[in-house]
């Protein structure tokens, strides 16, 4: 496996899985904290109607993803924000017209688009421009989560005492599907659409069902994901099996191993 | 004379409940002195969480206006409503959410790290809070690891942290047994008389109410009683 190493494909693919798994793995800590898996795999879909209509205009990809990711989070913001609807009621209405868009944008598409591709990713198609953007969204993430960690953190758990704390909750609520939606493009090269959500869950998960403290939380969430990526690269070019399926499935593996190791811990 | 800490005069809250119209809080005037300790009692529904998150920024009147020491806050913006609560009121809710992966130091500090204090600062004055709510020794549990009233003792030093000139709690010994509400009367009553805070907060409960010296009283949204028996104090 080692002579892999060498091909320029599999570094850029190494480099691309471990911006990916850092980011996630970071903002993982905060969908598990604030119960946002649902809206999370929302968003993520809802990037699908992007990608149709850019391929049918001929634009990038991952601008299509990124304008439709954002506007489904942006109009979930709204929605809840005004108390219409909740949060995870807006995002299933706006994903599902998202992706309906796409679907009507395929149908007028005379040339095959790569949809299992889009669907499930591959890491091993990253080319260097994809990992310049992959790094520079990476990092605009990562600097909003550390500005913003404390106030997030407050409004994750208690919105009503962030509020009453004169943090501005309304804004925070943005951030988080704003740096949803940001990840999700980030991602989608790596594990695709319908598997981008797993990135943003797995981690956070195995990493609750081991640490109670925050620190530990959002380190070994980080740290879960960072196996996720890199082992179920791995397991991908060692099985030559889809490398977004063998993520996700080593992610399965190391949360069923920590939600055993979990209880083992709290039995003692 | 002094400036009162809060001053309403006809505060109404009114709210739309489908094509009809539910007054909330109807002209509510009254005066808050530094350092008092008051309960606004009143059966469920007779306006009591309203008439708190009027009087804590957290909502905005319909109609009256509201001053806190002195400056007429029902024109201010969200964003001067958000500084004055985070410099001058501390909050206590009913739902004590606090962070559940921080220990309670952790959720008392937080409070200050939000305001961007040093971490040295937040840490040592959320120990103080901590000690002053009867629980040192007790930094390093998790809110998992506590009891409801000790909770609650976190969620109220959280609200003291910040050496606010009021603190406004809503039903903050309704999830409590009655000894351990009483044992959280007895700490407002101390903090009120060592640190000079003030204290506003909401009850149902006789019991409670009783106990505390000035008893504003809500039905229908309306104030019916505002009184201070003689003796009435604890």
């Amino acid at each position: 496996m080692i002579e892999f190493l060498a091909f320029p494909f599999f570094q850029r693919a190494l480099a691309a899985g471990f911006i990916v798994a850092v980011v996630c793995g970071a903002l993982s800590f905060f969908v598990v904290l604030r119960r946002l898996a649902f809206v999370g795999s929302g968003v993520s879909h809802g990037a699908f109607g992007g990608v149709a209509l850019a391929a049918l205009v001929g634009a990038p990809p991952g601008l299509g993803a990124l304008v439709a990711a954002l506007a489904v989070a942006l109009a979930t913001a709204k929605a809840s924000d005004d108390g219409e609807l909740t949060e995870d009621t807006a995002v299933g209405v706006f994903t599902v017209a998202a992706m309906a868009i796409g679907v009507v944008a395929i149908s007028f598409l005379e040339t095959n688009v790569d949809l299992f591709g889009l669907m499930f990713g591959n890491i091993l198609t990253v080319d260097p421009k994809d990992l310049l953007a992959l790094g520079g969204a990476s990092l605009l993430v990562l600097t909003l989560l550390v500005l913003y960690f404390r106030p997030l953190l407050l409004a994750s758990v208690d919105e009503d005492g962030a509020f009453a704390a004169g943090v501005n909750v309304a804004r925070m609520r943005l951030l988080v599907l704003v740096l949803l939606a940001l990840t999700v493009v980030v991602a989608l090269k790596v594990v695709g659409i319908l598997l981008v959500s797993a990135l943003l869950v797995l981690p956070g998960a195995v990493a609750r069902s081991l640490a109670s403290r925050w620190p530990g939380f959002l380190l070994g969430s980080i740290g879960a994901s960072l196996v996720m990526v890199l082992g179920g690269l791995l397991l991908s070019v060692s099985l030559d099996i889809p490398s977004g399926a063998a993520i996700i499935l080593t992610g399965t593996l190391l949360f069923l191993v920590g939600v055993v190791a979990g209880r083992l811990r709290r039995r003692k | 004379m002094s400036v009162p800490l809060l001053a309403a005069r006809g505060l109404t809250r009114i709210y739309a409940s489908g094509q009809e119209r539910v007054v909330g809080v109807r002209e509510a005037t009254l005066s808050f002195a530094a350092g008092e300790l008051a309960v606004l009692a009143g059966p469920s529904g007779s306006g009591k969480t309203t008439l708190l998150n009027l009087l804590g920024l957290l909502d905005r009147p319909d109609a009256g206006r509201l001053e806190l020491l002195g400056e007429d806050v029902s024109t201010l913006d969200d964003r001067g409503r958000a500084r004055l609560r985070r410099e001058k009121l501390g909050f206590v809710f009913q739902s004590h959410q606090l962070v559940p992966v921080l220990s309670a130091e952790e959720n008392v500090a937080l409070a200050l790290w939000i305001r961007g204090l040093p971490e040295v600062d937040c840490r040592t004055r959320a120990r103080a809070a901590l000690a002053s709510v009867g629980l040192s020794g007790m930094e390093g549990r998790r809110p998992d690891a506590m009891s409801g009233g000790q909770r609650q003792r976190v969620a109220v030093a959280r609200a003291i942290v910040g050496e606010p000139a009021l603190v406004l709690a809503d039903e903050p010994t309704a999830s409590l047994d009655s000894e351990t509400a009483a044992r959280l009367l007895d700490l407002f009553d101390a903090l009120h008389a060592e640190k000079g805070i003030a204290f506003l907060f909401s009850s149902h409960d006789p019991r409670i109410v009783e106990r505390v010296p000035r008893r504003i009283r809500l039905v229908d949204g309306l104030i019916v009683s505002d009184e201070t028996p003689a003796g009435g104090a604890s």
